[in-house]
């Protein structure tokens, strides 16, 4: 067990497996894609969360026979 | 008596001294000499099962040479907290290539409903992975990786990918299966496979990566 993220290298010619340390430069950008990563996902679920709240509207409208909004009927046209 | 003797030459153990570090024409290095090169058909190279808790990305280097195919058979998972079962992004790369020369595209379902995409110019070949482990710490996911021609200094690498992502339990329990069909954009001859999980994330222990050789 480490606190140290690591990497694992297997050299197949010769079957020996070294574990290794990242480098604190590795580790910073671990984090940095990391932090992208978390920003980008939660941009796409607020994105999908809004998208779905306005097909839900927008069928909800649909069946009660009342208009929709440009946005409500965009996610509606394929 | 001379049939003795023969029969003793024949039994006497042979010793061949070579170069450890650079081997010669008469005398092969150690290496080669006692790492047995790649068999006609279907061989194991080399398997792996993590049992650090912070593995960032696993390389397979020092390739056996003649190998028509290489292929991955991975049992991993992401080591991402979670309650809810999902398919996150895992990825490979070849040579240690982290430029936007990768493309893929796929078919996936959960069951319940299927979808596709293609995405080019990418850092990585993708494909996915499990992870949720808060809930479901047992859900690995299963993925055959064939990796076509890597010796070719001719060919683009092709790379078919098979996924399968499943938690068994009652309720509602995501079940990820998918095919891709992913490219290296790259006429190089491979020499190293690197397995990464999601950008940022960690392979959990236990997770096992098994290379094989297709000749």
């Amino acid at each position: 067990m480490t606190d140290t993220p690591m990497k694992t290298i297997v050299d197949c010619s010769t079957g020996e497996t070294q574990t290794i340390p990242l480098t604190a430069e590795e580790i910073a950008q671990l984090e940095a894609d990391r932090a992208a990563y978390e920003a980008e996902r939660v941009a796409r679920e607020e994105a999908e969360a809004t998208r779905e709240a306005l097909k839900a509207s927008a069928k909800a409208k649909l069946v009660a026979g009342e208009p929709l909004t440009a946005e409500e009927a965009e996610v509606l046209v394929l | 008596m001379t049939t003795h003797l023969s029969l003793q030459r024949m039994l006497l153990p042979t010793a061949q001294v070579s170069d450890l570090t650079t081997g010669s024409i008469t005398l092969p290095g150690a290496r080669g000499a006692f790492v047995p090169p790649l068999e006609n058909g279907y061989s194991a190279i080399q398997t792996v099962t993590l049992t650090d808790s912070l593995s960032t990305e696993v390389t397979f280097n020092g390739l056996p040479s003649g190998a028509n195919y290489f292929q991955l058979r991975i049992y991993a998972k992401d080591a991402q907290a979670g309650t809810s079962l999902s398919a996150v992004w895992a990825r490979m790369r070849f040579n240690g290539d982290e430029n936007q020369n990768y493309s893929h595209q796929y078919i996936i379902t959960n069951g319940s409903s299927n979808s596709s995409n293609y995405s080019r110019n990418r850092a990585s070949i993708a494909y996915w992975a499990a992870n949720g482990d808060t809930t479901y710490p047992n859900a690995y996911a299963a993925t055959v990786i064939d990796i076509y021609e890597p010796y070719s200094t001719t060919k683009n690498k092709s790379v078919m990918v098979w996924t399968s992502v499943n938690a068994i339990s009652s309720g509602t329990s995501p079940i990820h299966n998918g095919f891709y069909a992913s490219a290296w954009n790259s006429t190089s001859a491979i020499t190293s496979i690197t397995l990464l999980p999601l950008t940022g994330s960690y392979w959990k222990t236990g997770s096992t990566f098994a290379l094989y050789g297709i000749k």
